[in-house]
């Protein structure tokens, strides 16, 4: 008892938030083990479909994670240091994806590629997003670009702007000071969203499946893998690949971590 | 340059190469912003700024070759000392290591190459940042209250460095600066000239003794630590002024006055001196115009050497005198004595105190 007043109040009561929120991963660790079973987890990562399904949600989520970075760097600098008009609108506008639910973004997309001659021009003339591995990557950048935008833009806001300027009288223009200093110290929040971003891309489902669709073997992204098992009432199956899912994520991010810690980036 | 509701407006200054002038003023009247405006950081709405003869108004700050150190020396806390330094020449094909370590040399700063930056203390800061500045050969120095974060007696020693430092890269670079402070004390042990500005504008700049000697405004006399009284000019005598201050004449010098104007009086304390009889007491002041004030003394403090007295004249005197020639006239509080000062040190201006 003694030691517990020693703790504190406020300690005791962001514990137990800490432990309330650590247990949806447990929940679904727990889930897997009721529903999973060694070898039913054996056979589904030796099976071709869901090796299949792996390596093209690591490769989209890591296209769609760089090119989400490439995009939401430069725009959430600019959201954090520039002042212009309508920039409250926009701010507000580049939100929308965040609010509306992926299926919707991914109904919109398909609309978009379908029904509108820029989009039905891009689809058949550029680049096939629609029912096309293409289109995963769109739909992961879709969810995931705002999301760091949102993230990176308090990681720029927290960076004095005078950095940069001195870093201008010291001889370097607008991107030599944004890439020799306002980047450099905004790395660990980069790194931080980067993570995110792709952890985010790596489970995306909702907008994938609606523009991508759901093709064995070829749309087969593992959070549609395990949709198309739900669909045909293989528990075991989905909860497989929704252990192969977590332990992918897990040991991705541990690297991250590791690597970051290497490079002196506490994330 | 506008800023809110601040707006920098009637500034105009020279600066002659290896020359080092003081901006003082008080807290928010514009110092920084100034600064800023040279360097480039904030534009201008109207005017000119050059450098060496070059408009530079409009150029973007990388190219306009202006060294500024900011009050908090914002040295890149990614980068070690080495690299803060090297950063200036970063971008060019030149044999980088070799300046810097030069250049760290020349600082006293050697012993700090690899050390974070985030180690050292505010009087290394300011030498790194300054390091920093000099390396990218700058027109013009622009520093930004240097080691006001650093205690009294070690920013005395700092200051003394720097001003040795400056002297003798001035010397070497034909390098033109600028000084800012708000401590008086400060700005004379480093420039020759001075600029005091209030509210966004220059209300005079020259050199020091000229300054000092003639204020153009109540608020330099003010800020200048002169002690302004009131009074109104019933005369003119021998070509100085006579102005009526609570019965008592005064003589002092002043521009376009009128008989029955009102105006104000500044004196440096530092030109006043005390006397225990109305005898002039300072030998080649008696070939002067000289005001004798009778009164006593009031109030004296002593800080080292220097004893800081109040009498009362009939109105109320600052004055400074040497803590030795104190105990030689045996002054006290209570005491009555003869305030002294030459008519020429009477500063006239026109208009009215406000307090």
């Amino acid at each position: 008892m003694m030691r517990l007043k020693e703790i504190g109040t406020f300690r005791l009561i962001s514990g137990a938030c800490l432990a309330f929120l650590s247990l949806f991963a447990l929940v679904i660790i727990l889930a897997g083990s009721i529903f999973s079973n060694p070898s039913a987890l054996v056979s589904a990562f030796l099976s071709e479909e869901v090796q299949f399904a792996i390596a093209l949600t690591l490769l989209t989520a890591t296209i769609a994670a760089a090119l989400a970075l490439a995009a939401s760097i430069p725009a959430a600098y600019l959201l954090s240091r520039a002042r212009f008009p309508g920039k409250d609108f926009v701010d507000a506008l580049i939100n929308i994806p965040i609010a509306l639910p992926p299926v919707a973004l991914g109904t919109a997309l398909l609309i978009f590629f379908t029904n509108t001659p820029l989009g039905v021009f891009i689809d058949n003339s550029i680049v096939k997003f629609v029912f096309e591995p293409p289109g995963i990557v769109l739909a992961q950048f879709s969810v995931i670009s705002v999301l760091a935008v949102r993230l990176m833009k308090p990681v720029f806001d927290g960076i004095d702007p005078r950095y940069e300027k001195i870093a201008r009288t010291l001889g370097h223009g607008e991107l030599g000071s944004f890439l020799k200093v306002t980047l450099p110290l905004a790395k660990e929040g980069v790194f931080g969203a980067a993570v995110l971003a792709w952890a985010r891309a790596m489970g995306e489902f909702g907008a994938t499946v609606t523009l991508a669709g759901a093709t064995r073997f070829k749309t087969e992204t593992l959070p549609v893998a395990m949709f198309l098992d739900l669909s045909l009432a293989n528990l075991e199956g989905a909860m497989a690949i929704i252990l192969i899912l977590l332990a992918l994520t897990i040991a991705v991010l541990l690297i991250f971590r590791k690597i970051a810690y290497r490079g002196d980036i506490p994330y | 340059m506008n800023q809110g509701s601040f707006a920098l407006k009637r500034i105009s200054m020279d600066i002659a190469d290896g020359e080092c002038l003081a901006l003082v003023g008080p807290n928010g009247s514009g110092k920084t912003t100034l600064l800023e405006c040279i360097a480039g950081i904030r534009q201008i709405e109207s005017g000119r700024i050059q450098l060496d003869g070059v408009d530079v108004t409009r150029l973007a700050p990388e190219k306009r070759q202006v060294g500024y150190v900011p009050q908090d020396c914002l040295l890149f806390p990614h980068l070690s000392v080495d690299r803060n330094i090297a950063f200036a020449v970063s971008n060019r094909d030149v044999d980088s290591a070799a300046q810097v370590k030069e250049m760290m040399a020349w600082a006293g700063i050697s012993h700090l190459a690899g050390h974070s930056t985030r180690d050292l203390s505010g009087g290394e800061k300011q030498k790194v940042a300054l390091a920093r500045a000099l390396m990218m050969r700058p027109k013009i120095l622009l520093l930004d209250e240097p080691f006001s974060a650093v205690d009294r007696p070690s920013r005395a020693r700092l200051l003394g460095e720097l001003r040795k430092s400056l002297d003798e890269i001035s010397r070497a670079l034909n390098l033109a600066s600028i000084y800012v402070t708000h401590d008086l004390a400060d700005a004379q042990l480093m420039a020759s000239q001075v600029a005091i500005i209030n509210d966004g504008s220059i209300e005079q700049a020259g050199p020091w003794d000229r300054v000092l000697q003639t204020p153009s405004s109540t608020f330099v006399a003010d800020f200048m630590g002169f002690n302004i009284i009131d009074g109104n000019v019933t005369a003119k005598e021998d070509g100085f002024w006579v102005v009526s201050v609570k019965g008592q004449n005064i003589r002092g010098i002043g521009d376009n006055l009128t008989v029955g104007e009102r105006v104000i009086a500044a004196v440096r304390p530092q030109a006043i001196s005390l006397s225990l009889e109305r005898n002039i007491r300072k030998q080649n002041w008696r070939h002067c115009q000289c005001n004798v004030l009778e009164g006593s003394i009031v109030e004296m403090r002593e800080i080292g050497s220097v004893a800081q007295i109040s009498i009362d004249v009939g109105f109320s005197l600052s004055l400074e005198m040497s803590s030795d020639l104190v105990e030689e006239l045996s002054l006290t509080v209570g005491r009555d004595i003869f305030a002294q000062f030459r008519a020429s040190e009477v500063s006239l201006l026109h208009g009215q105190h406000v307090v």
